[in-house]
């Protein structure tokens, strides 16, 4: 792979001035999706046989499965037919051509995030030549991460780079017929990241989509791939704490985990997609297939999410905790207003023995907007001693929204022991009057209680994430209070 | 897969079955039963595909006689192990009432209508629903089958110092019993439901209760479950609680093969309360699977559960609950506790606690344990000298009697109270404990 | 059986190491206790003394690594819990358990019987049951609510370790480990408790108090007086070294042991 800042540089300046363009003058294909198309995709990537192969077999299964429905879900249906699948580089050319085209509303949203100006422009999707100080930063840490031995690079490099990894591990955790999605997610991916963490090292610095300049816009169908050897650790952050511009309706990403023994993979999202506008229109579908597997003894899968965007969100992210004193997380915030509708949770499937889960999931509705939790806590007969804990809490703002758990716990050893706990209330009108009684807006009342609220979550993200993911709250919950 | 006699739906095998018995041919109930049994054919029961079954699985019924058994000779045998608890008792022998082994009359202020009867003066109390639904399905099944069940009717204000014991014995295949209770406003009353059927006898049970709670009326209703080991009964039971009305009911499960209740309850009037509690104990290859909805229509309302469960050797058990507040239903509060206690390795419960809320203004909880006894108090007993399996027992009946205990009149409670100790080791040294 | 005197070996520790988790915590503690007398095991918190009185009483989640405890000559180490108490040892619980449902009073009838059973002598039936409990109760300054309660159930944190006394005067163990049964007690409360203590004090039985505190020795007067830390015995002396580690703590201890 390409390791040297030469290297990078070029890579980045390709991409970013040429590249792309060609690729798409040359590349692009009518909407549809039959078995040339996914071998045109396979080809323009110079994929291995294998992989084709993989693709055209998840393909044929998706023609089998058929699309699910929850009861709390509600949306228009999705034409497959009607949708490129190899148009995903696109956003450069047809963006707005500067600042100044971008929706105000937009940039309003940045500065009160307090998004630096030059990462304004990246984020609305302005065509710019490079990303002023991206090249440098992205450098710097590519040298760093050589130097420990971690691959980090898109998947379209490591099919190159690392076949031997992908074959190895492609699809072990999230088979390419394991549900609608994630067999056409594995049939047309086009891009996204690859993390290998060798045995003993300690990744030295937090992994970010958002420093690496090529992740941006790898498109609907993203796959990332995350393999923890044996006493690694790594910690990943996926996506980035302002609203960014899309245009596809329809996101169906996969994300594998794979943790050996000792291994620890703490895994932390901020999801920030466009909700749709206040009336309901417009925004993303993000049905996405997240699953880690503790392969190891001791190892450790955590998962934390903060999830304020798209119109709908399917996530499940799930820990299959194999490996004996294996250990899962899933810490969540999902804030759902207007009229989206958010339903997540996660599986935890307890296999090895003396197995520990916890689950700690807040979601909050406003609006007209529905907030799901949605989980499965399963004890195998091996899994002695193995344990779980489990809080959902829902906070109603409004009474035109609604919350709903749904969460199911099914044992099959004596040894093992589960708590699940769960709580629906408004937010207190005691505790708002209190602070508005003290000079508070009602607009930073709801924002304090809200915070307190998710405060358990919160403090598992990275600390400057942290602090976004509140100032993103506040955004999310604009206009929910009169 | 093929198509042979092995595998034909239980159920198209009922819709053959000649039913009702030509005497009875003329009424209404059996004219609309004929036109309907057909549709049996084509019906399918419901499998574990189906959410609302997902953790009940009703094979077994494949290999069984679904035909309404004919009137039973032990069944004077089985009434004769229940000691009565009052002086009102309405039996049912394979669905059907009767007269003989129950009481002359029931107390003032209680009508007694013959289900076939009522069912010509509302006719919409049969079935309402949807054959195409399996929501509906054995519903369906018991209104094609059912005959000579009861519709008791309390007048308002009556208050009856005695409950009304409801016994509904099995002693042969099918049996689809129908039970219509309507608690008039301001009214007051216990109704006993206690199931039991003859030993070694396959027999199956598809029931449908409906109960009214009218305004400011009071139903206490207790469920004991006490079948033989080799009965089925899949009884759902439907319950509108209308203004200021209190409804409490406690279901008991401690026999049968596989017993399974669907219990309904809509609040349906301001100040409509619910306070549903009980517990399951599936030992041996035992299943009990409680499935309960509480439906919350207006506001004020309020619902409490609270579960206990316990599964030993190879038995199973699950409670999938679910709590619904609808839009306008402002001020509700409801609360949600499972507990199981799983004491052995064959042994598995599932518990699905669910909320669905589209009001903001509502205090709902739920909270489900499942694990093993709490090994401090164990060791605390064993430090005091007692045998590991005594206080194993001991602290599995302490969990039941938690339950137990709150149960009334006290004669029941010492009645079930013996009949866990019973099925638990050292029953010597736990009777002690029980006063 | 035959009786016991006093002077009798009823414990006897040797070269004892225990680990929990894979943390040594008793690292070859050695200890012998004779009919007829009290001894107290002092030390600084994390020393090992709860670690030693629930080893003693039979615990299973501490793995024993190294050494015997000889109980009235047997094998101590080799009797499940409840063996170990019907062969008359009992242990006072610093947290005991509230288990609700079980009744306090049963609990302790059962477990009398069990005690007598495996002495074989009768068991006693319910009415001279009630006789004895409510005299010791008496002793204990608990009502007659104590009987129809749940084990500890609801029970203040002095009613809890009042219960373990009464338990324990009814019991007449052989050997009573008392572990940290002053934590907690208001003054009055460790009167009566050093006086349920005291009323059982004989020839033919001995008692370990494991204390934190030297103020439940001026009511219960040691005959020896250990300090247990890391993880072994390293000073035994009479009551006045109690006085002495109250006014000088313990760091002097582990200084001369190191020297």
């Amino acid at each position: 792979m390409a390791t040297t800042p030469q290297d990078l540089h070029a890579l980045v300046q390709q991409k970013y001035q040429h590249g792309f363009v060609t690729d798409i003058e040359s590349d692009t294909v009518p909407p549809g999706l039959n078995e040339d198309v996914i071998r045109l995709i396979s080809a323009k990537k110079k994929e291995p046989a294998f992989l084709l192969q993989w693709r055209l077999k998840a393909f044929s299964h998706w023609l089998t499965l058929k699309e699910p429905h929850w009861a709390h879900a509600q949306y228009p249906a999705i034409d497959y037919q009607a949708i490129s699948y190899y148009s995903a580089p696109k956003t450069n050319r047809d963006g707005p051509k500067s600042l100044a085209d971008v929706d105000p509303k937009l940039l309003a949203t940045y500065d009160k995030l307090g998004v630096p100006l030059h990462e304004r422009a990246r984020l609305a999707g302005v065509a710019v030549d490079a990303v002023f100080d991206s090249v440098s930063v992205a450098t710097t840490f590519k040298d760093r991460l050589s130097k420990a031995g971690v691959v980090f690079c898109p998947f379209s490099e490591a099919v190159h780079s690392h076949p031997e990894l992908l074959e190895r591990y492609l699809g072990t955790v999230v088979p390419p017929g394991d549900n609608f999605y994630a067999a056409l997610n594995s049939a047309v991916f086009t891009d996204g990241s690859f993390v290998y963490i060798p045995k003993g090292v300690r990744c030295p610095m937090e992994l970010s989509t958002y420093f690496r300049i090529n992740a941006a816009n790898t498109g609907q169908f993203e796959r990332t791939l995350i393999i923890a050897d044996e006493g690694s650790q790594v910690s990943y952050l996926e996506g980035c704490t302002a609203p960014m511009r899309d245009e596809n309706q329809l996101h169906a990403a996969v994300v594998e985990l794979v943790a050996l023994d000792e291994a620890n993979i703490k895994y932390s999202t901020v999801q920030n997609w466009y909700p749709g506008d206040e009336n309901g229109l417009g925004g993303i579908y993000n049905f996405v297939t997240k699953r880690g597997e503790c392969r190891g003894h001791h190892s450790r899968i955590s998962w934390t999410q903060v999830e304020t965007g798209s119109a709908i969100t399917w996530k499940y992210p799930s820990c299959v905790l194999l490996g004996d004193h294996s250990v899962g997380e899933f810490y969540s915030v999902a804030v759902a207003n207007h009229y989206q509708q958010a339903d997540t949770g996660t599986k935890m499937i307890h296999v090895g023995r003396h197995t520990k889960s916890t689950i700690v999931s807040k979601g909050i509705s406003a609006g007209h907007a529905h907030n799901t939790y949605r989980g499965l806590v399963k004890i195998l007969p091996s899994a002695e001693g193995a344990r779980n804990y489990t809080q959902c809490d829902s906070l109603l703002m409004g009474d035109q929204c609604g919350a709903h758990t749904f969460p199911y716990v099914e044992v099959k050893n004596p040894s093992a022991t589960l708590e699940h706990e769960a709580t629906t209330s408004k937010i207190g009108e005691d505790q708002l009057f209190y602070c508005l009684s003290r000079g508070l807006s009602a607009e930073d009342a709801v924002n304090m209680i809200v915070s307190g609220f998710c405060k358990s979550v919160f403090k598992e993200l990275p600390m400057e994430f942290a602090v976004e993911a509140q100032n993103l709250l506040a955004v999310s919950l604009e206009g929910s209070v009169g | 897969m093929s198509v042979s006699a092995q595998s034909e739906s239980p159920l198209a095998r009922l819709s053959r079955v000649t039913v009702p018995a030509p005497a009875a041919l003329n009424s209404a109930l059996a004219r609309w039963q004929q036109t309907r049994l057909s549709q049996l054919a084509t019906a399918t029961l419901p499998t574990p595909r189906d959410d609302a079954w997902k953790y009940t699985s009703l094979r077994s019924l494949d290999r069984r006689d679904l035909s309404p058994a004919a009137d039973g000779l032990e069944a004077q045998e089985l009434l004769a192990q229940l000691p009565t608890l009052g002086s009102h008792r309405l039996v049912l022998v394979n669905g059907r009432l009767d007269t003989t082994l129950s009481s002359p009359q029931l107390p003032p202020g209680c009508t007694l209508t013959r289900f076939d009867d009522y069912f010509s003066q509302v006719p919409e109390a049969l079935f309402a629903g949807d054959i195409h639904l399996i929501e509906d399905r054995l519903r369906y099944v018991n209104a094609c089958m059912t005959r000579d069940g009861v519709c008791i009717e309390i007048a308002p204000h009556t208050q009856l110092s005695e409950p009304i014991e409801i016994i509904l014995l099995a002693t042969g295949q099918g049996a689809y019993p129908r039970v219509v209770l309507s608690v008039g406003e301001g009214a007051q009353v216990q109704v006993l439901e206690q199931h039991r059927s003859a030993a070694n006898t396959d027999s199956v049970t598809v029931q449908s209760m409906d109960l009214r709670v009218a305004p400011n009326a009071t139903l206490t209703h207790t469920t004991v479950q006490e079948s033989g080991h080799q009965a089925i009964v899949l009884a759902e039971t439907r319950v509108a609680i209308q203004r200021e009305a209190h409804y409490a009911h406690q279901w008991m499960a401690l026999g049968g093969q596989m017993n399974r209740l669907d219990l309904k309850v809509s609040l349906e009037g301001h100040g409509a309360h619910a306070d549903l509690s009980g517990l399951f104990f599936a030992d041996g290859s035992r299943e009990q699977h409680l499935r309960t909805l509480l439906d919350h229509q207006v506001a004020h309302t309020q619902s409490d559960q609270r579960y206990r469960g316990v599964a030993a050797g190879r038995g199973r058990g699950s409670y999938d609950g679910k709590v619904v507040v609808h839009k306008n239903a402002q001020k509700t509060a409801s609360s949600q506790s499972s507990r199981n206690l799983l004491l052995s390795p064959g042994a598995e419960i599932n518990t699905r606690p669910q909320l669905e809320i589209h009001a903001d203004d509502v205090k709902c909880s739920h909270g489900a344990t499942t694990g093993t006894l709490d090994e401090n108090m164990e060791f605390y007993l064993l430090s005091r000298g007692l045998e590991r399996s005594a206080a194993r027992a001991l602290l599995t009946f302490a969990f039941i009697d938690d339950v137990l205990k709150k149960l009334t009149p006290s004669a029941l409670r010492t009645r079930l109270e013996a009949a866990v100790l019973a099925r638990l080791p050292d029953a010597a040294i736990l009777r002690e404990f029980v006063t | 059986m035959t009786a016991i005197t006093a002077g009798d070996l009823i414990l006897s520790v040797r070269d004892l190491k225990v680990s929990v988790n894979d943390r040594s915590v008793l690292k070859g503690l050695n200890l012998d206790v004779r009919a007829g007398e009290v001894h107290a095991i002092m030390g600084p918190n994390g020393a090992g003394k709860s670690t030693l009185s629930q080893v003693l009483a039979g615990r299973t989640d501490y793995r024993v690594d190294q050494g015997s405890a000889t109980f009235l000559q047997e094998d101590l180490l080799a009797l499940p819990a409840e063996e170990r108490a019907r062969r008359g040892l009992f242990l006072g619980f610093q947290y005991p358990v509230e288990i609700p449902g079980v009744n306090n009073v049963y609990l302790l009838k059962a477990a009398l019987n069990a005690r007598r059973r495996a002495q074989g002598i009768p068991e006693v039936d319910a009415y001279e049951f009630l006789t004895l409990v409510r005299e010791k109760m008496k002793l204990m300054q608990m009502d007659d609510s104590f009987l129809s309660r749940g084990v500890n159930e609801g029970f203040s944190g002095g009613e809890k370790k009042r219960n373990e006394i009464l338990q324990m005067t009814v019991l007449e163990p052989t050997l009573a480990i008392l572990d940290e049964t002053d934590s907690g007690l208001d003054i009055d409360a460790l009167k009566v408790v050093a006086q349920g203590v005291n009323s059982l004090r004989g020839s033919e039985r001995a008692i370990i108090l494991v204390t934190h505190y030297q103020r439940l020795l001026d009511h219960i007067i040691p005959d020896f007086v250990h300090v247990l830390a890391d993880g072994k015995i390293l000073k035994t002396g009479d009551r006045t070294l109690a006085l002495e580690l109250e006014s000088r703590g313990y760091d002097w201890v582990l200084e001369e042991a190191r020297a």
